[in-house]
């Protein structure tokens, strides 16, 4: 990392370019990432296509004929070599934006059972009772770091270190709609049935993501703040109604 | 005018070239496996270049075409037959109406391309008519064509127009297919065996000598997990030289991904937008179309080319599609 | 040299009219039509005409021919674990009987018989990998 910038630029491929602010799950370095974030939200280039925002860095999809056509590039002045000056510019230029206040959100889980088949491997992996990694999950303050990996996905920062587990070794085909997991230092939830290598130890009662909400799909958003609530496989039924 | 599906062969959908924007809340790009094909069955009919088309792939669908209608298929040989006679591919069609279109076996490649003149008349969803089956979202009702779905197809164009009466005007009995067609097919089995170019994943430095060299050397075979997701490969065993507990960053079309089990996983068009394996490389663009045309139990083997190199391959074939276009339309 | 057109022509009358068989020889290419046959035969080398993968009869009363598998996949021989076949040897298909299924990438197609007849031998195991064209069943058929 640069003295002069606290970020760094890479290519992903020739398509895309990586701009790390970090390598740590924290608060600091997902300002910048949403500082950035919010930038290209008004301000982009031609060719670019979209960008995802990720724990320590934003990464940006291009379509390399548009921006050489556009910006009139040849041989002596690549894509990459254009676009990680712009980016540059961009990112200096974003760290100087005010932080936005979050949302707060409160998702009510059913923990364990049916609904949650690693809880006893979680607990077990820490010498715990299932009871208390419930406490512990439950009474922690997350933010949103990102949505990414299917359709409202959020991935959450501030999971107590007592209860931080690897992923599994071998992803699972499918994992139930709604689902909560951990894996690694990460927690977060699956809205829609998909395969995932993270442990599930719970099941939220509200959708994540729904399509046909055209405002707002997706329940969460980088930078909103959650709270999960135990509930019982009762409150959840009733929460539930006829939906599964 | 509209086609009938009697049988939906092994997985049918219509897609486009993707839904872009969306990454940022989860919701994946999908669109066609091998977009190249998928383009140039477009333009072969008039359409725009993104517009909406069938993916069919290894076992094709049968349809019956209640009005006449333009066609073309491109990608993968799938022996295309209306009553009982041969269809030429990667060329323009004119289909009579009341013929029965069916695929009789998937002699190469994997996925083959249908584009009706004018498209289907399907809403699009946040953009794009692409479909992203695991979360039910676009296409026809999020879901892959069935027995008894009935597509609408929308208006052709003026080209769409010309070239079916230029066509039809020669006399045909089901259909007329042009005496012309498209070139350079990547379908084919000796363009199958030519090497993945692939460049530098962002994890690759902390992979072994012997993986790095494996990865370039060894073949890789796809496994019947495969699908639109990803294809999960299996070979020599990549190693990191130590454990990477990866903290979950953005993957791209074409990422491909180790998990703890060593055999790697290429992503495509169903790809998640974040992904927590370590990267050891990343398809060429070109190149993903091709991967897309592997069935399972290919072999595939991969050759490491530079950054600067990928985006020349990109390049160029944007060039080679722009050509191909005139040369479409000049053949009015 | 045929163009494909010429050959479609030559078929079209040949259909037309009461011929049942007709030959045409030429220094590079040989061509063999006869009506009431599904396929086209031609030795000319730079065409290739789709063929439908099924072999040619043995007898002229009764003919062996051989279901062919579409695609690559796994073929299973029921519709789930522990369920009944499909087909057994001595099953009587009609063209529409489902015989088997063929499992790629997650999905799985129902193949139907195509032809009528007695199944006199089943080729594969349940759970073999098979490749494009190769064939699963021998049904007798008249």
């Amino acid at each position: 990392m640069n003295d002069k910038q606290n970020f760094e630029i890479k290519p992903m491929g020739e398509c895309a370019i990586h701009i790390i602010f970090g390598t740590a799950i924290n608060p600091t370095i997902h300002k910048l990432v949403k500082g950035m974030s919010d930038y290209l939200e008004t301000h982009t280039f031609k060719g670019f296509v979209e960008y995802i925002a990720s724990y320590t860095a934003v990464t940006v999809m291009y379509n390399p004929y548009v921006v050489t056509k556009a910006y009139s590039l040849d041989n002596s002045h690549r894509v990459y070599e254009y676009l990680s000056g712009l980016l540059s510019e961009y990112a200096t230029k974003a760290g100087q934006m005010p932080a936005t206040k979050p949302d707060i959100v409160e998702i009510p889980v059913c923990y364990g059972g049916e609904y949650g088949p690693d809880l006893e491997q979680v607990a077990e992996y820490h010498h715990l009772t299932t009871e208390e990694v419930i406490k512990i999950h439950s009474s922690g303050e997350y933010l949103v770091y990102m949505i990414g990996f299917c359709p409202g996905f959020p991935y959450l920062g501030g999971l107590d270190k007592r209860i931080a587990t690897p992923r599994r070794e071998s992803p699972r085909l499918a994992i139930p709609a709604r689902s909560i997991g951990i894996a690694g230092e990460q927690t977060g939830g699956y809205p829609i049935s998909t395969p995932g290598g993270w442990n599930l130890i719970g099941r939220s009662a509200v959708e994540m993501f729904d399509v046909k909400n055209t405002k707002h799909p997706s329940l969460l958003k980088a930078g909103d703040i959650v709270h999960f609530k135990a509930i019982s496989c009762e409150e959840y039924k009733v929460i539930r109604g006829n939906a599964k | 005018m509209s086609l009938k599906i009697m049988r939906p062969g092994l997985l049918t959908t219509i897609q486009d070239l993707g839904r872009y924007g969306y990454q940022k809340i989860g919701v994946l790009v999908s669109g066609a496996m091998d977009q190249y094909s998928l383009r140039l069955a477009n333009l072969l009919v008039g359409n725009p270049e993104r517009q909406g088309a069938l993916e069919i792939s290894l076992t094709g669908p049968t349809i019956e075409f209640t009005a006449d209608t333009l066609i073309a298929i491109t990608g993968a040989d799938m022996c295309p037959v209306i009553d009982g006679w041969p269809v030429a591919t990667l060329r323009p069609v004119a289909v009579k109406a009341g013929s029965v279109l069916k695929f009789t076996g998937c002699k190469s490649g994997c996925r083959a391309y249908l584009a009706v003149a004018g498209g289907f008349e399907i809403p699009t969803v946040m953009g794009s008519q692409s479909t992203y089956l695991r979360a039910g979202i676009g296409g026809l009702e999020g879901r892959a064509l069935k027995h008894g779905d009935i597509l609408e197809t929308g208006t052709p164009n003026e080209y769409g127009i010309q070239m079916s009466r230029l066509l039809l005007s020669r006399g045909a009995r089901s259909f007329a297919a042009a005496h012309w067609c498209i070139g350079v097919v990547h379908t084919t089995p000796a363009r199958l065996a030519l090497p993945i170019r692939i460049t530098k994943g962002l994890q690759y430095d902390g992979f072994t000598e012997k993986s790095k060299t494996d990865l370039c050397t060894q073949g890789f075979k796809v496994t019947t997990s495969s699908d639109r997701m990803g294809y999960r490969l299996e070979g020599p065993i990549l190693k990191p030289i130590e454990h990477i507990e990866m903290i979950s960053e953005a993957a791209t079309l074409g990422t491909v991904q180790v998990p703890p089990s060593g055999n790697p996983i290429v992503l495509l068009a169903d790809h998640q937008s974040t992904a927590g394996y370590p990267k050891i490389a990343q398809v060429s663009f070109v190149d993903v179309a091709r991967v897309a045309q592997y069935k399972p139990g290919d072999t595939i083997y991969f050759k490491m080319i530079t950054n600067a190199a990928a985006e020349d391959l990109y390049i160029k074939k944007e060039q080679y599609m722009e050509n191909v276009k005139i040369a479409i339309a000049a053949k009015l | 040299m045929l163009t494909l057109d010429e050959i479609k022509d030559l078929m079209q009358s040949v259909d037309a009219s009461g011929f049942t068989t007709f030959k045409y020889n030429t220094e590079d290419c040989s061509l063999v039509l006869k009506k009431g046959t599904t396929s086209v035969v031609t030795t000319s080398p730079s065409l290739t005409i789709a063929d439908k993968p099924i072999s040619k009869p043995a007898t002229d009363e009764e003919r062996i021919v051989e279901i062919t598998a579409p695609s690559v996949g796994t073929f299973y021989k029921s519709s789930e674990p522990g369920a009944e076949a499909f087909v057994e040897v001595g099953s009587v298909v009609k063209e529409n009987t489902i015989v088997c299924i063929l499992e790629a990438m997650k999905l799985f197609t129902e193949i139907e018989a195509e032809v009528s007849g007695e199944i006199v031998e089943i080729l594969v195991k349940d759970g073999d990998f098979v490749e494009y064209g190769q064939p699963l069943f021998k049904v007798k058929t008249k």
